[in-house]
């Protein structure tokens, strides 16, 4: 969060004209590193295909990719092509599964610089993505809290964030939605005064006072009431999801609703824990073995979970207190 | 308050958005519905408790030690009132003036059958249809001594508690508070054992201790008593 802030642009919606035709993208990011996004994002993913939906995954963490081997794939080719312009069509950079309406755009690992594309790069991906005829997309989107990164996430439909029943994971997610939420405020401003305000807010022991979004938004609309107004608005349309991933007690599990607390309680923001993954042996059985695991073991604890979160997130639905009070 | 009545679109929830605590109502602080049953307040609570208390995952990186304190002095003001019938009722009824739902969901314990607790002095009457308030029962019971399963009964189902509920929390099993609600006194376990569930009980239901003691009274009695074997 205190890194060095590069002034740019202001970026339009990304997906704005993809969610006009019925397609829906879910961006699954979480802060801290190994909190099981891609795991999440292929098992989704393949999920969602079994119930006969036309499914793209695409694997955009650009840096370090690795959801081809979740699948169980080797791709041919790799989004890095397609940004460099080696790769001119879409189509070709479509690597297929095991599972006919399931198809990958695998990242792999190579360039530095393409973890960073210019805008002009991210824009084009997304037009000839939106060429293709899937209705979910899902991006795996990796770590950390780069602005790619949080334009994606913030450009999806839904945004999902994956957290370990860890200090460590929960802190790292509250930086992620603290930035997350700084960047959208960030690119609605115009007035230099307020973006300047924006910034400095970004730093927690700023001069200002400022500790919360409330705090930030009060001081917005002392300068610039209706861009108070505006920002208050972009807040209340803010919810993210929660997965807390390899639970191993009742209170991991109740851990979703705190932080759905704590989230409204400081961000004003609402949350929805959408479910719990179970902590199940399986799972790393099915990666070492390269098959996701809903495939490989569709009635191990982990895998029920991971079809009761989709289903959730379908149905824009999420978990009840009671559910886990009353086993 | 105006402009915070645009955002306090139905479900609690949404109130909450952008709210800062000191302008919360007492069920956006404990982040439960208008309607929330009296069960629902409880878990709430508990689960508010746990969130903000000391070195607790989901809070300590956002709230530093005041300002979580300050939340939790909200939470046990909300839960003061809102888990006591009476305080809610007064409550809900201040709360109706500027926010219309939190008025319009009538909540449990007041359904049309149960008159409102400690209205003017209700007299104690039976209605026609020969069904005797739970609010009346109490009075009655307690000015003639006879607390029995019946009264506790009908004071539990008044406060929308399930038996499943109280065997959950206090894990005395469900079996015996059922052998107390239906006056079993036969089956029952030895009267060391009873004060103790009739504590746990009576704890849960928020009641008054006299009342516990009196149904203990008719219990002790019919202990002392030759019995027939």
């Amino acid at each position: 969060m205190a890194k060095k802030q590069i002034e740019r642009p202001p970026v339009p919606d990304l997906f704005e004209t993809l969610k006009s035709s019925k397609k829906e993208v879910w961006a699954i990011a979480g802060g801290k590193g190994g909190t099981g996004k891609s795991f999440i994002a292929a098992n989704v993913g393949v999920a969602l295909s079994k119930m006969g939906k036309r499914v793209l995954l695409v694997d955009a963490d650009l840096g370090c990719a690795n959801l081809h081997t979740f699948l169980g794939v080797e791709p041919t080719a790799t989004l890095s092509d397609f940004i460099n312009g080696k790769i001119k069509s879409i189509d070709k950079v479509l690597t297929p599964t095991d599972l006919p309406n399931l198809m990958l755009i695998s990242g792999a690992c190579d360039f530095l610089e393409i973890a960073n594309p210019k805008h002009t790069q991210k824009n084009r991906l997304i037009r000839r993505i939106q060429d293709l005829s899937f209705e979910y997309i899902i991006l795996d989107l990796g770590a950390g809290t780069g602005f790619t990164l949080l334009d994606f996430f913030l450009s999806a439909d839904t945004g999902i964030l994956s957290v370990l029943p860890e200090p460590t994971s929960i802190e790292n997610t509250y930086r992620f939605i603290k930035s997350a939420f700084y960047r959208r405020f960030k690119k609605m401003a115009k007035d230099p005064k307020v973006k300047e305000l924006i910034i400095a807010a970004m730093n927690e022991k700023n001069e200002l006072g400022i500790r919360t979004p409330h705090d930030l938004l009060d001081h917005v609309a002392s300068i610039d009431n209706e861009m108070g107004q505006k920002m208050k608005e972009a807040v209340l349309t803010f919810s993210p999801k929660v997965i807390v991933n390899q639970v191993r007690s009742r209170d991991d599990m109740t851990l979703g609703f705190s932080m759905r607390s704590a989230c409204a309680k400081y961000f004003g923001i609402k949350v929805d824990y959408v479910g719990y993954i179970e902590y199940d042996d399986y799972v790393w059985m099915a990666t070492k073995k390269k098959t996701p695991l809903i495939l490989e073991r569709p009635y191990a604890p982990a895998a029920r979970c991971l079809n009761q979160v989709v289903s959730n997130l379908i149905n824009r639905d999420e978990l009840k207190l009671d559910s886990i009070l009353k086993m | 308050m105006k402009e915070e009545g645009a955002l306090l679109a139905a479900p609690c929830f949404k109130g909450v958005k952008l709210k800062r605590i000191e302008n919360q109502d007492y069920y956006q602080i404990l982040e439960v519905p208008y309607k929330a049953s009296w069960g629902e307040i409880q878990k709430a609570y508990e689960l508010a408790k746990t969130t903000y208390s000391k070195g607790a995952m989901a809070s300590y990186s956002l709230f530093d030690f005041t300002e979580r304190g300050r939340i939790l002095d909200k939470i046990e003001e909300a839960y003061h009132v809102l888990s006591h019938p009476e305080k809610r009722r007064k409550y809900d009824q201040a709360l109706a003036s500027f926010i219309p739902e939190s008025a319009s969901v009538p909540w449990r314990p007041n359904t049309p059958n149960s008159a409102p607790p400690l209205s003017p002095p209700a007299p104690i009457v039976h209605t026609e249809t020969g069904v005797v308030t739970s609010a009346t029962v109490t009075k009655v019971a307690v000015e003639n001594e006879i607390v029995t399963g019946q009264t506790l009964k009908l004071l539990r189902e008044k406060k929308g508690v399930s038996l499943q509920e109280i065997s959950e929390r206090t894990r005395i099993n469900i079996s015996y508070l059922e052998l107390i609600e239906s006056n079993s006194y036969g089956s029952l376990p030895a009267p060391v054992y009873m004060m103790s569930y009739l504590k746990q009980y009576a704890k849960i239901i928020a009641l008054d201790s006299t009342i516990m003691e009196e149904y203990m009274k008719g219990y002790q009695r019919w202990c002392d008593s030759p019995r027939q074997r």
